[in-house]
């Protein structure tokens, strides 16, 4: 790695700080703003007013807004994500319980996207016009438009209950991700196959393709050395910025599969207004995000020297 | 531009091949993959497999907000109700006796009763749980009427009492107030304990995978005195798996599949399909509680009781319950049968002034000043037409027929839907029009609770306050009824909130599952349960 590079990476990490600080701010802001307070939400109704009160001041929820972001902030700091409101359980012990179904389900169905995607889009463009090139796209708008809910239905139904041959829900090995990450690639297929045949049929109208065939190169290294390098560039970078994505969307993907994933909690976190939780799992995905990002601006720099690093 | 290009790799060979080789990868798949890859059958006849919604809070009593069947299987309550809900019974207690005057409670402990680690539950252990749950539980207050405990002998414990309460013998009759192992408890973290508390239930907690599930394996210790059950010793089944299936579709897919055998908590659109089922079977039980129709009397037209009592009157609860069957019983009192001290006679006696009568309904409109002036169909008060707004949180529900039926009145009602905890902090901070509101507990003391405590309803009835409060520490059953029918009647003329329904609640058990007996409120007891 040379000096350009790790100075880009040490801004990149730089600015990535910069964002978790941001987003930990603005996210302690608007859980504020929704009304009522966990103790309230969770307490059942023959809780006693000042037993509330007691368990607000014991959580120190009663103490000012910024006072509540400084203790954050400083257990942060410490290595320490707290404690959950709601559970009495270390933050970090829920969320790496739950961290790698997440980035187990987020991961598989990123890499069977891409490698079913990848070559549907660079085949439709070189075919651009045909008959296979059109049944792809109309394929493709299909599964586009598919509701995510409605196909896990499909398929727990044909795989799950009629043929049996694939488990319902829960993990109990790889296997049991065989239907979420279906339900999640299927439809996001369209997105990435699209992309990669706009890039491929941009790339082979390029002058460097004309340039390559008239130097007498054969056509397969053409394409992949020269169509599909160029193609890549986006379709890289746009792996990597899916990461949040996809763990944005493994919520309802946990939800209907029963995946003890990080969704599950975030969403369960957010509706019960448990700030350390809800704090604690962005915190995560936000840095996920930040990682993706600077691996994205890196490897579209090596695959594209002209890409500065700045 | 406009070029064609030739593919690179002689597509049509290439995808002959391509094709054919999925072909035999596919057969493969069909032939042998699939086979191994299915899913195993989780539920043997030595392992029970329950879907439950939610996770735990944690394992540990004490420290929770409420429990679910997971407690209720690794904790055994010291007393109990029993199936029809009328009379505590000795559970994990060999006898309990109530002194005459209500002022002690004395609580004999079995000589061979331990928790699930092997640790002697003695009289000594049991007054370290209940000072443990006196310092740290949520409801503590529950068993503040006890102002001393004393170890009279190892199997016999005194709870001096500074009035009687049927609240607090109802909190004792709780799964909340069970024994837990203090030893273990303070030897270890409070989180750490919240994991995996020790306990004298019919299993003991082998494993929880956060969000995933919870094994239970059998608690060779187990021993109970509930004379309603045959088997009082361990359990037939070895394990019991709690699998967390949030998703209602999910949770009877895996039932028809047959990897669950018990399904709590079923959404009602899934019945039908269920009812076809001959594999499983569909239990039936009424929630031991009321969901209410809240009226903010802090705000016109509301204050008026005649707009209160022209809503009650406007509503016909039949036509709401027909509309969604085996969801509600429309209920006229604040008691439902499954809750203590619910007396039929009284309910048909508020029936007949809380029946559906829209003649009655206008009538008290009009006392209340609300005509139809201008022939709109809606009533208007000094030119402006009556118009409130009905906050909830699933459209889903009876409310746009209550919406037409007040219509047809004269009362223009819109429906907003919200969050429900944004429901609750404007309802608890009677910033709102009409809400629903509901509770569920087995003792009526909790009419105390949601009448009287100003953190739910602005209460200005003094009579009223007085005789709930009174009923909370009356012993005498048959008084008790009494008075809580005076109140329930006393509150049907001052309409604070309407009684709309008890919920019907539903379980659906495969038909391998034997043996289960399942009380008036919904409490399963799994003593006698087996696998065929």
């Amino acid at each position: 790695m040379n000096s350009d590079m790790l100075d880009y990476v040490a801004k990149r990490l730089f600015m990535g700080l910069l964002i978790v600080i941001t987003v930990s701010i603005l996210l302690f802001i608007f859980m504020q703003m929704m009304p009522g307070d966990p103790i309230q939400i969770i307490s059942s109704p023959r809780v006693p007013i000042e037993r509330i009160q007691e368990l607000k001041q014991m959580w120190g929820l009663d103490k000012p807004l910024h006072i509540q972001y400084f203790f954050w902030l400083r257990n942060i700091l410490k290595g320490d994500l707290g404690t959950s409101i709601t559970t009495g359980q270390k933050v970090s012990r829920l969320i790496m319980a739950r961290l790698p179904y997440t980035l187990m389900l987020s991961g598989l169905a990123m890499l069977c996207r891409y490698i079913i995607a990848i070559p549907m889009g660079l085949i439709a463009a070189i075919k651009k016009g045909s008959k296979l090139d059109n049944g792809f796209i109309l394929t493709n708008l299909f599964l586009w438009s598919t509701p995510p809910q409605w196909l896990a239905m499909i398929l727990i139904i044909i795989f799950g209950i009629t043929l049996k041959v694939l488990p319902i829900s829960g993990y109990n090995g790889l296997r049991s991700m065989v239907l979420p990450v279906a339900t999640m690639v299927i439809p996001s297929i369209a997105m990435s196959f699209g992309l990669t045949r706009s890039d491929v049929i941009d790339a082979l109208n390029e002058k460097f393709v004309l340039t390559a065939y008239a130097k007498g190169l054969p056509k397969k290294r053409v394409m992949i050395f020269h169509v599909l390098r160029n193609s890549l560039i986006p379709i890289t970078v746009m792996f990597f910025l899916s990461l949040p994505w996809h763990i944005g969307g493994s919520v309802l993907i946990e939800r209907i599969f029963a995946l003890p994933g990080m969704g599950m909690l975030f969403w369960k976190a957010i509706s019960q207004q448990d700030y350390p939780v809800v704090q604690g799992v962005v915190l995560i995905i936000t840095i996920l995000t930040a990682i993706s990002n600077i691996i994205g601006d890196i490897l579209s720099a090596t695959l594209d020297p002209r890409i500065r690093l700045e | 531009m406009g070029q064609t290009y030739e593919f690179p790799f002689s597509l049509s060979h290439t995808m002959r091949k391509v094709l054919s080789q999925a072909m035999i990868a596919l057969a493969l798949f069909a032939l042998v993959v699939a086979p191994v890859m299915a899913a195993p059958n989780r539920s043997g006849k030595q392992t029970l497999v329950i879907a439950i919604g939610n996770d735990i809070q944690n394992t540990d009593v004490q420290q929770i907000d409420g429990t679910n069947i997971v407690h209720a299987l690794i904790y055994n309550r010291l007393m109990q109700f029993n199936l029809e809900q009328t009379e505590i019974l000795p559970d994990t207690l060999q006898s309990y006796t109530l002194a005459p005057d209500g002022k002690s409670l004395t609580l004999v402990l079995p000589k061979d009763a331990k928790f699930s680690n092997g640790t002697v539950l003695d009289a000594n252990m049991l007054q370290k749980s209940i000072e443990r749950y006196r310092k740290m539980s949520r409801f503590s207050y529950d068993l503040s009427p006890i102002t001393a405990i004393q170890v009279k002998d190892p199997q016999t414990l005194v709870l001096t009492l500074e009035k009687s309460s049927p609240a607090m013998m109802m909190a004792l009759a709780s799964t909340l107030c069970a024994p837990v192992d203090t030893n273990i408890a303070n030897k270890v973290s409070k989180e750490e304990f919240g994991q995996n508390a020790i306990s004298n239930g019919l299993y003991k907690l082998s494993s929880w995978e956060q969000g995933s599930q919870i094994v239970l394996t059998k608690n060779p210790n187990f021993k109970t005195n509930f004379p309603f059950v045959a088997n009082k010793g361990p359990a037939k089944i070895d394990k019991v798996i709690c699998r967390i299936i949030p998703e209602n579709f999910t949770q009877v897919s895996e039932i028809e599949a047959g990897n669950v055998d018990i399904l709590l908590d079923v959404a009602v659109s899934d019945l039908p399909s269920l009812e076809k089922n001959p594999d499983v079977k569909i239990y039936e039980f009424v929630s031991p509680g009321i969901v209410m129709l809240e009226m903010n009397r802090l705000k016109a037209p509301f204050d008026d009781i005649n707009v209160r009592r022209a809503i009650a009157c406007a509503l016909d609860r039949n036509e709401m319950a027909k509309a969604f069957p085996g969801v509600f019983v429309p209920r006229y009192g604040f008691l439902a049968p499954s809750q203590l001290c619910y007396d039929a006679a009284t309910e048909a006696k508020l029936k007949e002034r809380l029946e559906f009568n829209q003649a009655k309904a206008r009538e008290y409109l009009a006392k209340a000043g609300w005509k139809d002036t201008n022939g709109d169909g809606i009533v208007d008060k000094d030119g402006k037409p009556f118009h409130a707004v009905l906050i909830v949180n699933n459209l889903k529900s009876f409310s746009p027929i209550l919406q037409e039926q007040l219509k047809r009145v004269g009362m223009d009602i819109e429906i907003k839907q919200y969050d429900g905890s944004y429901i609750l902090q404007m309802l608890r901070g009677s910033q709102y029009d009409l809400c629903y509101n509901n509770f569920e507990w087995q003792d009526p003391a909790i009419l105390y609770t949601m009448f009287v405590n100003k953190k739910f309803r602005p209460w200005d009835n003094a009579d009223i306050e007085k005789k709930l409060n009174e009923a909370r520490t009356m012993m005498d059953q048959k008084a008790r009824t009494k008075m809580y029918s005076e109140i329930q009647s006393l509150m049907v003329d001052e309409l604070p909130t309407i009684p709309l329904f008890s919920g019907i609640g539903h379980f659906i058990i495969r038909k391998e599952v034997k043996g289960l007996k399942i009380g008036e409120s919904g409490e399963i007891v799994f003593n006698d349960m087996y696998k065929e």
